[in-house]
């Protein structure tokens, strides 16, 4: 049994894969197994992962015909075997000591989770991309008062914690005993319920803050990063997974943090629709049809948007989402995009 | 390595009022896997014992060595470090700070090899009886060229301070030769130092490895001296200096150029805002004097610092001096 099962979900990206897979075979860590998950590529990818299944034996290849990006990580759940599961996404790359320090902080304290730091690589450089959360080990006490706060969806409406799955390294145990997976059918967002559910499920975990061994690359049009036409049903269908999975926990109320997560959905498909500028008319229609969801009315009334932490031009803004002067405020925010 | 009369690296440790702290770090320097050093204490007038833990290590071990000066200052202390110190490199550690056994090794092993003029190490912030742990990675690995250094220099400092740090670094001795801190500064003086020191590097080894421990939550540490009691105009001299060096480095681009002037004017507007009733004029014209690099937007700054900035830097002293008083109506200075 491997100590490491990295998995990496595969859809067309063969200019970056070779530098990908080549970075993880590099690991100083050695006691790995690589689990190449082919989803249906249509350019030469599924060629390359065939090959290095054939140069190095800690290399596994599934094809499978293409589900999206959940499902193939579910798949390559399923296969894996290893202590530890980690995730690469297969435009990205790594540092040769990544799971070699990764490892042993988790050994250090025999943790369930252990959670990094990355880059964010683009033309114009790279830049580190960390959390509020302080860095260090938690055990569950610590987990409960510090970090549950921010499980879901930090007060600052800033991505939590686990939005990455790639940055963590789970103990494999922890998805086996809570039956946890990617909801299927999310082309979008998948790993917000995951990251957040092991976050949950873990009793202890050290946050290796400002280590960035993971190189994330902006700008390309991978598996994660392919625009939809309107994400807001599959927005709404993850809010609902989020709801029935966080509602009821016996040691944290997760229900502010809900409703902070209907807010955070509410301004990615508000943004989505003055994106397209459209005439004030249509617009008009179209944000009523995400305002006046019933689902959207119950979610965003208790949220006391004052006690927030963010800018006051995002209050304005939440305030004018939660109905307060919805047709003046609508048409403000209409105009600033025109 | 043995003990032989040569010494290869000196350690400089400025010590005032360090005695939690103070044993750890000198037993951890004296079982250094890599042994052949001379250890400067300079002991700046201690009135806690440091002083007498400092006389018991260099009593035991030829290697460390005690220089007792009346209180001066960090970087009055440094300095004298400086005097004494005969070896061919020369490295920095804080008294209340934590090492790895292989630090010093390590370090070494990477300046002989690459025969680079200055290593940078990673290292992590540690906290008094807890195992948080935050890291400062260097931003590239492997042997660098000081070009690609300065190019990249204002994103890398802002976002990490890591080229600021007086500790982490190994340096060639022959390349501080003449360069002193400036002993009327005290914050940052050790930027900069080295603001001095890096164009004189051809090639800069960084290291990954996070051996050096970085103590937070010490007393006396300087990062708990409140705002208004910290000399803003001093920090902007500093952040000047910073674009007058990457300017004659030819490394003034685009980036670093926005960084720098960005933060250049964070200073003027602290400078402004923090300065006392009967000296807000005093540092308009101090300001003026300093012929700083042109600003050519304000975008993105909050209203307080535009309210302020804009009648400052369109001359209008007289307002600008009525809005700095009316913007903190409601604080204590």
């Amino acid at each position: 049994m491997p100590k490491i099962s990295i998995i990496v979900p595969v859809y067309n990206g063969a200019e970056f894969l070779r530098p990908c897979i080549d970075s993880i075979l590099a690991q100083s860590f050695c006691d790995l197994e690589i689990i190449l998950v082919d989803d249906g590529s249509t350019d030469e990818s599924p060629v390359i992962c065939d090959g290095y299944a054939a140069l190095d034996n800690r290399v596994i290849c599934i094809h499978q015909a293409n589900a999206g990006a959940a499902a193939a990580r579910n798949c390559g759940l399923k296969a894996a075997t290893g202590e530890y599961i980690a995730f690469v996404d297969s435009d990205d790359w790594i540092d040769q000591d990544m799971y070699e320090t990764m490892v042993n902080a988790a050994k250090e304290h025999n943790c369930d989770l252990v959670i990094c730091d990355c880059l964010k690589e683009s033309a114009a450089g790279s830049c580190i991309y960390s959390h509020e959360l302080p860095g260090g080990y938690y055990n569950r006490d610590a987990m409960v008062a510090q970090y549950f706060p921010q499980l879901l969806m930090p007060d600052t409406m800033e991505y939590p914690v686990t939005i990455s799955n790639c940055l963590l390294l789970i103990r494999r145990e922890v998805i086996l005993k809570n039956c946890l997976s990617f909801p299927e059918g999310m082309r979008f967002s998948e790993d917000l319920l995951f990251g957040s559910e092991v976050g949950y499920y873990a009793q202890s975990m050290t946050y290796l803050k400002g280590y960035t061994p993971y190189h994330y690359r902006q700008n390309s049009a991978s598996v994660t990063h392919t625009v939809f036409k309107d994400k807001w049903p599959l927005l709404l269908e993850l809010y609902r997974r989020i709801e029935k999975s966080f509602r009821e926990k016996a040691d944290f109320n997760f229900i502010p943090q809900i409703q902070r997560c209907m807010l955070f959905f509410v301004y990615m498909a508000m943004n989505q629709r003055l994106a397209k500028k459209l005439p004030i008319k249509q617009f008009f229609r179209e944000a009523k049809d995400v305002l006046d969801h019933p689902e959207v009315r119950n979610a965003l009334m208790p949220i006391r948007i004052g006690q927030l932490n963010i800018t006051w031009k995002l209050k304005i803004t939440s305030l004018i989402y939660q109905k307060k002067f919805l047709q003046t405020g609508l048409l403000l925010i209409w105009r600033t995009h025109h | 390595m043995s003990n032989g009369d040569e010494m290869e690296v000196s350690i400089i440790i400025p010590v005032y009022n360090k005695v939690l702290y103070l044993q750890t770090i000198l037993h951890q320097i004296q079982e250094q896997s890599f042994q052949a050093f001379q250890c400067i204490l300079i002991d700046d007038g201690s009135t806690d014992g440091s002083g007498q833990i400092c006389d018991k290590f260099s009593e035991q071990d030829q290697r460390f060595m005690v220089i007792h000066i009346p209180n001066s200052g960090v970087s009055h202390a440094r300095n004298v470090g400086l005097q004494y110190a005969t070896g061919k490199y020369i490295t920095f550690i804080d008294a209340d700070d934590e090492i790895h056994p292989d630090y010093l090794e390590n370090l070494y092993c990477r300046i002989e090899q690459s025969n680079a003029d200055m290593v940078i190490s990673s290292s992590a912030k540690i906290w008094d009886n807890s195992s948080r742990r935050e890291y400062i990675i260097a931003p590239y690995d492997g042997l660098i060229d000081s070009n690609r250094l300065f190019s990249e220099f204002a994103r890398n400092q802002y976002s990490s301070g890591i080229y600021g740090y007086c500790w982490g670094k190994m340096v060639r001795h022959e390349l501080i030769q003449g360069k002193w801190f400036d002993e009327k500064i005290r914050l940052a003086e050790d930027l900069d130092f080295y603001l001095s020191v890096y164009p004189r590097t051809k090639t800069i080894y960084f290291d990954r490895k996070p051996y050096y421990f970085y103590r937070q939550d010490a007393e006396n540490s300087s990062m708990q001296s409140p705002d208004w009691e910290i000399d803003y105009y001093t920090q902007l001299k500093i952040q000047l200096k910073l674009f007058k060096m990457l300017k004659s480095q030819n490394s003034l681009n685009q980036e670093n150029e926005a960084l720098v002037i960005n933060r250049i004017y964070d200073y003027v507007f602290f400078t402004l805002f923090h300065a006392p009733n009967h000296e807000i004029f005093v540092s308009f014209r101090k300001i003026r004097s300093l012929t700083l690099p042109r600003i050519n937007t304000l975008k993105g700054r909050s209203w307080k610092q535009k309210c302020i900035l804009l009648p400052y830097l369109s001359k209008f002293d007289l307002f600008a001096y009525f809005l700095i008083r009316l913007s903190r109506i409601n604080r204590r200075i």
